[in-house]
């Protein structure tokens, strides 16, 4: 049978057909890569221009002279399919960052004048990203309130771009609404990564997120309450320098008392010192590492030799530490830096020398 | 019954050319339809500029050994990216010219004494460096151990959490950390971000930029970057939306350093290390219950000089095979494992298939119908047949790849530059693959031969 296939298939001009049938494909193949080239140039450079045309006539028009009698139609491409509007839309978006307060707010008024805003809207309801991502930005520039129910939409949306663009325009239009609709997303169960909750958390007021965010923790459950503790570097720090003390008053798990002596050094409130000093001797090293780091900075010239004895610790990252914090104690001068390196060992000379030279490279 | 055995071979072996063209097409052909999907998304590149907070911070790590030439340039080609915020940690890895002092004098280098944390085992490091000049620029000066370990020391220093693992001799484009961050913008899960390294011919201007991009120069240049292009880049666009990463080459990698650190960073005691943590990043994505993922970013990011001395070209074809088969070879457990997923049941038992076995049977193949041609009595037709598949179909499959880059990718755009990688394609087709199978198929028998003796040394 497998004979009778080949002799009844492979006939030349079977073969002949096949090389026909290839040397088409060859050419249609050639014919695509080679000939379209001109006109995706053509198509690439068009889009370009469109871009940059669009974003000389938003400028143009924020630009003009008070009392000039050009109206926006005059110096506005037409907006005569939604595929302009779009391109309308990204140009917009761009340039509006990049505008004082007063040419935004005169872009604004066009844009709604031109009613971009019903694109907008479409473009938010398409199933592109890219319709949605320009959207988001574009309502969240717009302070647009009716857009809300439509932002909330995208920012529980799988990509990431999309839901990160929404939590920002949403917090442009109206930061309390945004910090409820953002809580459980950032705080419960994160959706983004810590550097970009953080970026968020941000752009918040500081003094609305002080309250939000301590409710949040003292609701946590404890494995949460560290990571928590680490936003409330954005909140108000007198809000947040009583809660904290609240916090290691009671003594918690050792995560919870790490987070929050992190928290004390980043801040640099004083009158935390002698909280702070009260974790010193804590059993675990860790917390003596981020207790002595912390005196480091809340503490004065007095606490010289309490973090000079703890370059003597068994454990060696809490001395590193030491080191480091005497280094960074307020009002510590070099000569009593000199003092305490000829009293030391050889790790304490070399980590108080590399504390130093940190210093002197952040003076640089 | 022998001339029905003959003929069931000869069926066979046309018919496996056959399918593996046909997977090469359809997985091209999935490749384009993926950029057109995902070029609508690449021209917001503006906006980006005004949400540059939620861009997340990168360490560069360059390991350099012995580059007194070339050292200056290649740190200098990194300092003008356009990202917010990012670091360079140059390892010199053991150098023993004055590698370590032209960077002391060029960068303005000053010890630093730093006490990093080793997260990760690696050689001693003599001394850290930071730049007076470059705030962004730290050396670690470390006794020499090889790529893996001056990556690992580099990762121990890193400060961010995002980490590129860079050779020099790359060119990044000023918008590349832009582009292989955006897939951890899209999914806050990413654990792992391989972008496109194209070897070509360029220029760079003293702020960094480069310009006259062109084909590379060299028959043997432009044969690699046809390879790259038919064999790795298309495959693993295609494959990428399956939430998969394959170690192949022609790609840079931008790694999450929490998950490169959970997987021991790179290990220093195999010969592709980075081979090696692609995939137990992959495994650990596809086995973690966290929905990690990997992605591949269908653009240039980075432009590579082109291997062109005929001798260098072979010794580090031959180093690269054996370290490839290595790693096959290592991981071979990974095959059909319990909750491997698509990596253990799929892509893996096909690409030992593919690039462990795949040139041996070629070879076979060809030797095969030569001597049933000559010796056997087969039929003149169906030797042509076979010379069709093999030769025709290949130089098709190799255009096709050619015009979807050039529609979608446009790494190579111009007239010229397009026709003259068509007669690279034709050459590639009617030679070059085979000599490259036969390449392969050496650089098989030598390693299995190390090996051998290999494991008769540790017997011993």
């Amino acid at each position: 049978m497998i004979e009778d296939f080949f002799a009844a298939s492979l006939s030349a001009q079977i073969l002949g057909l096949l090389m026909v049938g290839w040397t088409a494909l060859v050419l249609v193949i050639m014919m695509v890569m080679l000939l379209p080239q001109g006109w995706l140039d053509q198509r690439s450079t068009r889009s370009g221009r469109m871009m940059a045309g669009w974003k000389d006539d938003w400028m143009k028009l924020v630009d003009r002279p008070v009392g000039s009698m050009a109206g926006a139609e005059d110096l506005l491409s037409p907006l005569n399919s939604s595929a302009v509007a779009a391109v309308a839309i990204q140009a917009w978006c761009e340039i509006f960052p990049l505008l004082s307060s007063a040419h935004q707010a005169a872009l604004r008024e066009e844009a709604r004048r031109l009613q971009l805003g019903n694109y907008a809207r479409s473009m938010a309801s398409s199933d592109q990203k890219r319709d949605n991502i320009l959207s988001c930005c574009f309502f969240g520039y717009m302070g647009d309130e009716a857009a809300i129910p439509l932002l909330d939409e995208h920012l529980h949306s799988h990509d990431g771009k999309v839901s990160l663009l929404a939590a920002d325009a949403l917090i442009k239009i109206d930061q309390q609404s945004a910090l409820m609709a953002l809580a459980p997303l950032i705080f419960k169960e994160p959706k983004w990564a810590v550097d970009q909750c953080a970026a968020l958390l941000q752009s918040f007021d500081s003094e609305l997120l002080s309250y939000v965010l301590t409710d949040s923790i003292r609701q946590a459950e404890e494995a949460q309450r560290p990571n928590l503790i680490k936003y409330l570097i954005f909140s108000n720090r007198d809000v947040v320098t009583e809660f904290v003390e609240e916090i290691l008053q009671a003594r918690g798990d050792d995560e919870t008392i790490i987070a929050s002596l992190t928290l004390l050094s980043q801040m640099g409130q004083q009158k935390s010192a002698a909280l702070v000093r009260s974790f010193l001797d804590h059993g675990s090293w860790v917390v003596r590492t981020m207790a002595v780091r912390a005196l480091g900075v809340v503490g004065s010239v007095d606490d010289i030799s309490i973090i000079a004895s703890m370059m003597f610790d068994r454990q060696r990252w809490v001395r590193y530490r030491a080191a480091e914090a005497l280094v960074a104690l307020p009002g510590v001068d070099e000569d009593e830096l000199e003092l305490l390196y000829q009293m030391g060992d050889d790790f304490f000379r070399d980590t108080l020398r590399q504390a130093m030279a940190a210093k002197h490279l952040q003076g640089a | 019954m022998i001339e029905h055995l003959m003929s069931m071979v000869q069926i066979y072996l046309i018919a496996c050319f056959m399918g593996v063209h046909a997977l090469y097409l359809f997985l091209d052909s999935w490749a384009f339809y993926i950029l057109k999907s995902k070029r609508e998304r690449m021209d917001l590149t503006g906006l980006s500029l005004s949400h540059h907070h939620f861009k997340l911070p990168v360490s560069l790590l360059m390991p350099v050994h012995n580059n007194v030439a070339g050292v200056r340039e290649a740190v200098n080609a990194l300092m003008d990216l356009s990202y917010a915020a990012y670091e360079i940690i140059v390892i010199n890895d053991g150098s023993s010219d004055s590698t370590l002092e032209v960077m002391t004098h060029y960068f303005d280098l000053e010890p630093f004494p730093e006490v990093y944390w080793k997260r990760i085992q690696t050689r001693d490091v003599k001394g850290v460096f930071r730049s007076l000049k470059y705030p962004r620029l730290s050396v670690v000066d470390k006794w020499h151990g090889g790529q893996a370990d001056a990556f690992n020391a580099g990762l121990n220093l890193s400060r961010y959490p995002l980490v590129c693992t860079l050779e020099s001799g790359l060119f990044l484009k000023k918008d590349s950390l832009e582009k292989m961050v955006r897939p951890f913008l899209d999914h806050a899960k990413t654990v792992m971000v391989r972008a496109i390294v194209t070897p070509a011919t360029y220029r760079s201007s003293i702020d960094g930029e480069a310009y006259d991009v062109s084909l590379p120069e060299g028959w043997l240049a432009r044969l690699q970057l046809m390879q790259i292009l038919r064999e790795s880049w298309l495959t693993a666009i295609g494959i990428s939306t399956f939430k998969f990463t394959l170690p192949f080459a022609g790609f840079i990698t931008l790694f999450r350093k929490d998950s490169l650190i959970a997987v021991q960073g790179f290990q220093s005691q195999v010969s592709d290390a980075e081979m090696e943590a692609i995939l137990h990043l992959q495994a650990l994505a596809n086995t973690s219950g966290e929905s990690c993922t990997t992605a591949v970013v269908a653009d240039v990011v980075a432009w590579s000089t082109a291997r062109t001395d005929w001798k260098k070209f072979q010794k580090k074809s031959m180093d690269e095979e054996h370290a490839w088969l290595d790693g096959l070879w290592r991981n071979r457990s990974r095959c059909f494992q319990k909750g491997s997923g698509v990596l253990g049941w799929i892509a893996w038992p096909l690409l030992i298939l593919f690039e462990g076995l795949g040139p041996l049977f070629e070879i076979t193949a060809y030797v095969v119908m030569g001597w049933m041609f000559f010796w056997a009595g087969m039929d003149g037709y169906i030797l042509l047949l076979f010379l069709f598949v093999v030769v025709a179909m290949g130089f098709l499959v190799s255009i096709y790849a050619l015009m979807i880059q050039a529609l979608s990718l446009r790494l190579f755009s111009r007239r010229r530059e397009l026709l003259t990688l068509v007669f690279v394609a034709l050459f590639e087709s009617m030679g070059g693959r085979q000599l490259r199978s036969l390449y392969k198929v050496v650089a098989l028998f030598t390693w299995l031969v190390g090996k051998a003796s290999g494991r008769q040394d540790s017997v011993s």
